[in-house]
């Protein structure tokens, strides 16, 4: 007795955790139907949200001194930022493959234009270094400054390193003047950036070389700039604004700042972007505008209702008592797989949705197996509680043997399978897990409970030889 | 309750001739007339139009020829719409096997203005051979480890052999109808393959655990007495499983709109052939194996 107890304290532990996850609210959301509802807390994969998806190969070009790694790394890095600068804020630029076979692969959730996001990623940045007018901290841009010395100049904001120091604008100019003369410098002229421990100060930072022209014009404005801060800008964003210390006319420059690894790496990264060493070439294109997903999921959600509608009614009708015990644990699977998505952040995709319906299958089928079990060990005369005891437990290793197999072939597509195969086997497996669970535990908990009202009419084989 | 007690191993010779019969056509057609590939394996380009006017395939398909001559032989279907969409709306499935790049896709988009569009899926040809080559990886990985699996649960190399005779007898034959009703295939009906093979084994299992169990139970008893006892023991559960999962999927490919549609028909077929392949095939198919090692 107090097996089953803890038994239902359990069940009901589950399915409260379930419906929390998928119903908790953050904030003022409002949803405009059920689906809506249900998949709120459900991260959704590009193919129902909408979005896209772009795979590049990354080819070195020849003449680079460095490893695929280095650049493919390099390569993620600007796409990202870029990314980040044109607001797309959920997209996200990761490297897939390794070595020769390194990929770039973007996702750009909720994008309209399809055409965009390309652009945004195969357009090569606009580096150069200006000259700062003017600073101000400021949550919004501030006011353009009117005046001759202000043509050409921008206020433009400092790159978000992670630090709250985003506030801070730069007024600048794509030049530097010195007399009358503007003296151009960008991106073509970096020869290379990287990150260099800084034995001195300690932490990292930023080693710059120029090529023979871009030497001279950084020694001209290095020498006219003493003491003043130079700004590096990319694509709008002031990526650092390093205080001329000394005037080089090697063109080779240190920007020291106590950077950390990573921070120094991103930024030299970021600097050489205006000549990325690698072409990007497109392999594959997945755009879905957000009307159509909308449209699959509804569609696909629908079918699921109604398969699930016509199965409950199926188990009950059939299976009377059972049928009413089978219902619960089909339900209750679904409440706990959809709330097992919103609280793991698992990303549900079309192929998952057809994982969620094919899990009402195995559910079915594991509380079957059991049921038909039961009746026939009744049948042999046990009263109904030995009956369910005995059933359960001549019943385990065949649910265990017929999904783990399935659930084998789920974990091989999830470690082998790409994006949306992927959250097909994200579905199944939890689904399957699921269903083992809601037979062995709660329909078990119901079985006993509805005990009293379960009859089994004699079975009589005709024809049967045994 | 009355239930008709059926001599499912008796017939088995028809069986194992009508199953013979469906995989050497199935393997014809595979050979034959092969799978029509979707743009994931075969690369190309597949685009989902979205038209306020009610345009014939023809009209559509004059229309895209002035952007790219190359629609001349591109697959144009008009779909029809699904719950919920407005009917005041054409949407249409465009199959071309061009490649398109950034500037090919803007230009695309610039001279079709009348045209909106939904999805845009383009695959080269390099990254669809590449997806081709590891979804055979995927799938023999997963067979072999499914394999492994089998082999070390039922001790008897029998079972083993048997649920691999199955397995094997249902892939063919769903592959097999993919092929001769030339549907879309696609990395989702790898995945849907795979799914079948564990429906097919949890049917297979079922049926071979209640054989297990009643070989201990009845030593006197010929195997294909107990093989058949077996059957008709579990079929209620047999019946009962496959209607329901059949009811799912079956919904699926009628009600889960175009995405769904290869997915839920390897489903679909798989259900059934999987049935029928547990009752007719895995388990008469034992007597041979078991016969000879007793």
């Amino acid at each position: 007795m107090k097996a089953d107890r803890l038994r239902l304290i359990f069940v009901i532990a589950l399915v409260t955790l379930a419906l929390v996850a998928i119903f908790w609210v953050d904030g003022g959301v409002e949803y405009n139907s059920f689906a809506d509802r249900l998949l709120g807390n459900i991260k959704l994969g590009l193919d129902i949200k909408g979005g896209s998806r772009l795979d590049y190969a990354i080819k070195v070009e020849e003449g680079v001194e460095k490893s695929i790694d280095e650049v493919a790394n390099e390569v993620v890095t600007v796409v990202r930022q870029r990314l980040d600068n044109a607001n797309y804020t959920e997209a996200v630029a990761v490297r897939i493959g390794s070595g020769e076979n390194s990929r770039l692969r973007v996702e750009i959730p909720g994008i309209d234009d399809p055409a965009a996001a390309e652009r945004l990623v195969g357009k090569k940045g606009k580096l150069y270094f200006g000259e700062i007018l003017d600073m101000q901290s400021s949550d919004v841009q501030p006011a353009k400054k009117i005046g001759m010395n202000y043509i050409d100049a921008v206020w433009l904001k400092q790159r978000d390193r992670g630090n709250g120091d985003t506030n801070i604008w730069y007024l600048v100019r794509p030049y530097s003047k010195i007399g009358a003369q503007k003296y151009y410098l960008d991106g073509s002229s970096v020869k290379d950036a990287k990150a260099v421990a800084d034995t001195q100060r300690g932490g990292f930072s930023i080693s710059l070389t120029f090529d023979g022209t871009g030497a001279d014009t950084f020694a001209k404005i290095t020498s006219n700039f003493l003491g003043k801060q130079v700004p590096i800008v990319l694509d709008d964003i002031v990526l650092v604004a390093p205080v001329v210390e000394v005037a080089i006319r090697d063109g080779r420059a240190s920007i020291t700042g106590r950077y950390t690894a990573q921070e120094a790496m991103e930024t030299a990264a970021l600097i050489k972007s205006g000549n990325l060493p690698a072409e990007l070439i497109k392999l594959e294109e997945r755009t879905l505008g957000p009307t159509l997903g909308k449209d699959i999921i509804n569609s696909s959600l629908f079918a699921g209702m109604v398969g699930l509608i016509i199965v409950l009614i199926y188990m009950l009708v059939y299976y009377g008592v059972f049928g009413i015990v089978a219902d619960i644990a089909l339900i209750y699977n679904s409440i706990v797989l959809f709330g097992a998505m919103a609280a793991g952040n698992f990303i549900l995709t079309l192929p998952g949705i057809a994982g969620i319906i094919l899990t009402i299958g195995t559910t079915v089928d594991g509380n079957i197996i059991v049921f038909e079990r039961i009746k026939e060990e009744m049948r042999l005369g046990k009263t109904a509680l030995n009956a369910i005891a005995s059933g359960y437990k001549r019943s385990i290793t065949t649910i265990m043997d017929a999904n783990i197999t399935t659930i084998l072939a789920g974990v091989v597509l999830y470690y082998l399978g790409t994006g949306t195969i992927r959250g097909f086997a994200t579905t199944l497996i939890i689904g399957i897990l699921g269903s083992m669970f809601t037979t062995l535990v709660v329909s078990r908990v119901f079985i006993d409970a509805f005990s009293g009202a379960i009859k089994v009419k004699p079975l009589k084989i005709e024809g049967d030889a045994k | 309750m009355i239930k008709k007690y059926i001599d499912f191993t008796g017939k088995r010779k028809l069986f194992l001739a009508i199953s013979a019969i469906l995989i050497i056509v199935s393997i014809i057609s595979i050979l034959a007339k092969g799978f029509s590939f979707g743009v994931d394996f075969a690369g190309g380009t597949e685009i989902a139009f979205l038209s306020n006017k009610d345009l014939s395939v023809a009209e559509l398909r004059d229309e895209l020829k002035t952007v790219d001559p190359s629609f001349e032989t591109a697959k144009i279907v008009k779909l029809t719409n699904t719950v919920g969409q407005n009917e005041n709306e054409f949407r249409y499935s465009v199959t071309t096997t061009e490649f398109y790049a950034a500037a090919q896709k803007e230009a695309l988009i610039e001279n079709l203005p009348d045209l909106k569009i939904e999805s845009f899926s383009t695959v080269s040809g390099f990254a669809a051979s590449e997806l081709q080559g590891k979804s055979w990886w995927i799938a023999i990985f997963a067979i072999i480890i499914i394999l492994a699996y089998i082999i070390l649960r039922f001790k008897y190399v029998g079972f083993g052999l048997g649920a691999i005779a199955a397995l094997v007898h249902d892939c063919i034959i769903t592959l097999g109808l993919f092929s001769l009703f030339g549907i879309a295939f696609d990395v989702s009906v790898v995945a849907a393959i795979l799914t079948l093979i564990g429906y097919s084994l949890n049917d297979t299992i079922v049926v071979y655990d209640r054989i297990r169990e009643n070989m201990k139970k009845n030593h006197s008893l010929a195997i294909d007495k107990v093989i058949n006892n077996s059957i008709n023991e579990v079929l209620t559960r047999t019946i009962n499983t496959s209607l329901t999962t059949f009811i799912v999927v079956g919904t699926m490919l009628f009600f889960g709109g175009a995405g769904l549609k290869p997915f839920a028909f390897a489903l679909t077929v798989g259900v059934i052939v999987g049935t029928y392949s547990s009752i007719y095939i895995a388990s008469p198919i034992l007597i041979g194996f078991i016969k000879r090692r007793r």
